[in-house]
């Protein structure tokens, strides 16, 4: 101990000391100071208005959205937009955090399916009051309206939709002598079992233990006429039979389906190890890209024994619960809603399918060869907001459901009336 | 250091008296950094955990404002949820079979590498490869590896060990065991480094006089290293085990639980509940039981090092 003499020994520990309580007094000041969660009007500042989406992952995506934000700030000289993009999973993380401590970003692009469970956790504003009068209100496609509607009251302005379609690697239909993609269920198992050989599966999508896989699983359930709150009828049972037929019986499927996400599925259709997969749009550019697989098309899902049908997904503005001047933000969404400004730039660039009737025929939709089929799958497509605010928790009985089958666990009967019982009280009452 | 103060009480003056005054508190002072640090960063999210899961707390009132008490209802809810039943189940075997394994297995290598023989250093620091690699990584080459159409299924199938690719982390029968093997490799290295210490504070000549005496090599290590040596196995033994029971990052990256259910663990569900389906309370109140059973393990390593310092 004679290293330090007394007196250092004394004013090394008060400094100590100092050091950690200004440490820790930086970390809960920040908490107060930190302005980026809110909308603030400084008496001589412009109004900074924070940002939040998950379009950082293309070029085209990035440069359409700054491009949007530039042109905005030019037009709105008092306005400043402070753009964060984050990748998909983590943007949902960090929004979870900002929601509990009540500094989310002013406006965010949301995945529209989320919008009902953030509604209820109270992340969002309600917009009901801005929407109401709102002219453009009337020409959004009814499904697509009904994605942000949580109890009547509107959470988000939609402006890009999506659902899933069939892809096919057309060489590989060619040498098993299909013609044309599959049009139905049972013509979909023939040309999957067709399709199968030692190094190619006929029929991929996901069947993962998480929120795709019960995206995927309900179309196969409306296409079968049941529906959610309908589980553990004969329909729901046979939608299960026909998954674990693709999978467990004709293994057209690989059991990697219970693992694989849209990504994985799609890594393997563009290295040819998928003759056929069930993806949606925003694989576009890793399939167009592929160099192993050029010769490819997509067309509508199969139709079950109750038609065709497939989940909505999408987009939406929504305006975060700490947005300090929602005017300003919704004056901002009204901007990005007028096509004159964000039509190219959403469609082409971010590469979406439209949302609104006068939307129909404006040049810049067609970026690609699959609009149209996608196009057409959407207009048959659903929206899921009518299973309320409990859909998290749902959704992982749906999930739970197809996976006790597809691994042999449980029967598709028993799952199916299992996964009811949990799913029944969570769904809206009345 | 205590001569000089005394020294100084021949003139009592108030600056003595001062003197005295601060240098009691000086101790204090010293530990006050690490109450604070603690208090800040250990006591107070544990109790407001506690008190979380005594709760119906959404995202929304997360962290702040009024939240509805539900008494026992979060932990009624789990314990008659058959997902936690097997979760409990899944993490013991997980817990219990990776580190027996592991013990095992690194034991043998420390004996191996303690020896000196050309390249045992080198060889004992390319082990720590598998500890540097994040967990993200590996678990993810694990994850292609392990696939049906995986590396580990195209060596098995050209040395004709099985005729069609087995779906390592599809398969409800081996998935457990598949991420087993993965938390071996992960854990193995740790466990071995661990013993060399250990086998590194016990001194050659005990083994020289052993062997003069006409004692064998399995006679010396159950003679000598093993008793010298079981303070540290416990240790590593007790910390592996916490290490194996909170693990998520492997899991989840590797299966996220599934295929259903088959791997899910105490972590994967506390944060399937509080994070996927926004039931904080409920999620609050697993990972309330894991605190609890961590919190024993490390009771019983903070005793087992009493023990060692007592034996050294």
């Amino acid at each position: 101990m004679g290293l330090l003499s007394r007196r250092r020994r004394w004013a090394l520990a008060v400094l100590l000391l100092l050091a950690i309580t200004a440490g820790l007094a930086a970390c809960g000041g920040s908490d107060n100071s930190n302005t980026t969660g809110s909308t603030t009007k400084a008496a001589s500042g412009p109004t900074t208005i924070t940002w939040w989406d998950y379009f950082g992952y293309s070029p085209e995506g990035n440069n359409a959205i700054n491009g949007m934000i530039a042109a905005y700030e030019k037009s709105h000289p008092g306005v400043k937009i402070k753009r964060t993009s984050y990748a998909y999973p983590d943007f949902f993380t960090k929004f979870n955090q900002t929601v509990a401590t009540n500094h989310t970003p002013d406006i965010a692009a949301m995945d529209a399916g989320q919008i009902p469970s953030y509604a209820a956790q109270g992340a969002l504003q309600d917009m009901t009051k801005y929407v109401s009068n709102w002219p453009v209100k009337s020409q959004f496609f009814p499904q697509v309206l009904d994605q942000v509607t949580v109890q009547d009251k509107t959470y988000g302005v939609p402006f890009r939709s999506n659902s899933i379609v069939l892809w096919y690697n057309k060489d590989l239909f060619k040498q098993a002598g299909i013609s044309t993609p599959p049009q139905t269920w049972d013509e979909l198992r023939a040309d999957a079992k067709k399709l199968t050989n030692g190094q190619h599966s006929g029929i991929c999508f996901p069947a993962t233990k998480d929120e795709v896989g019960a995206f995927m699983f309900e179309s196969f359930l409306w296409q079968s006429g049941s529906d959610l709150q309908k589980i553990g009828d004969p329909a729901s049972v046979n939608a299960l039979n026909y998954v674990n037929t693709l999978v467990n019986v004709d293994k057209s499927a690989p059991k990697s389906v219970l693992q694989w996400s849209w990504d994985d599925i799609a890594a393997q259709f563009t290295s040819g190890k998928c003759a056929t997969m069930m993806n949606g749009p925003w694989v576009y550019g890793a399939v167009d890209s592929g160099k192993k697989v050029k010769n490819w098309g997509v067309a509508k899902l199969p139709t079950g024994p109750a038609g065709g049908s497939a989940p909505l997904g999408g987009e939406a503005w929504v305006i975060g619960k700490s947005a300090k001047n929602p005017d300003a933000v919704w004056k901002l969404i009204q901007w990005l809603s007028d096509n004159n400004n964000s039509f190219k730039p959403i469609m082409s660039g971010l590469q979406s399918f439209i949302v609104r009737k006068d939307q129909q025929g404006l040049a810049g939709a067609d970026w690609s060869s699959i609009v149209p089929v996608v196009s057409e799958q959407v207009k048959i497509a659903r929206a899921r907001s009518a299973y309320g605010t409990n859909y998290n928790q749902i959704s992982t009985a749906v999930q739970n459901m197809e996976q006790a089958v597809l691994t042999g666990q449980t029967p598709a009967k028993d799952a199916a009336s299992q996964a009811s019982g949990q799913i029944k009280p969570l769904l809206p009452q009345g | 250091m205590w001569e000089r103060t005394r020294r100084g009480g021949e003139r009592r003056s108030v600056a003595v008296r001062l003197r005295r005054a601060r240098s009691a508190a000086v101790p204090y002072l010293f530990v006050a950094p690490v109450l604070l640090f603690l208090g800040a960063l250990l006591i107070y999210p544990v109790v407001l955990n506690i008190i979380m899961s005594f709760q119906d707390r959404q995202l929304g009132n997360l962290i702040s404002g009024p939240a509805k008490w539900v008494g026992t209802r979060n932990y009624d809810a789990i314990f008659h949820d058959p997902v936690f039943k097997s979760a409990v189940v899944h993490s013991v075997l997980y817990t219990v079979i990776s580190v027996a394994i592991q013990l095992v297995i690194a034991l043998m290598l420390a004996l191996f590498y303690s020896r000196h023989f050309r390249g045992a250093r080198l060889f004992r620091s390319l082990f720590l490869v598998s500890y540097a690699i994040p967990i993200v990584v590996s678990a993810q080459v694990f994850k292609w590896l392990l696939d049906g159409r995986g590396m580990v299924n195209s060596v098995l199938q050209s040395l004709h060990l099985q005729d069609q690719p087995q779906y390592w982390l599809a398969d409800t029968r081996l998935a457990l065991g598949a991420v087993i093997a993965v938390q071996l490799w992960l854990g193995i290295p740790f466990t071995m480094v661990n013993l060399l210490a250990g086998l590194s504070t016990i001194p050659d000549e005990l083994h020289e006089a052993a062997a003069i005496d006409g004692a064998n090599a399995w006679r010396r290590f159950w003679d000598i290293t093993w008793p010298l040596l079981r303070p540290t196995a416990a240790a590593a033994t007790i910390l592996s085990l916490i290490f194996a029971f909170k693990n998520f990052d492997l899991i989840w990256i590797a299966t996220k639980g599934g295929p259903g259910n088959a791997t899910t663990t105490l972590p994967t569900l506390a944060y399937q509940t509080a994070f996927e389906q926004f039931l904080f309370g409920r999620g609050a109140a697993i990972l309330n039981l894991i605190f609890a059973a961590c919190f024993v393990l490390a009771l019983g390593y903070i005793f087992s090092l009493r023990r060692e310092e007592r034996v050294a």
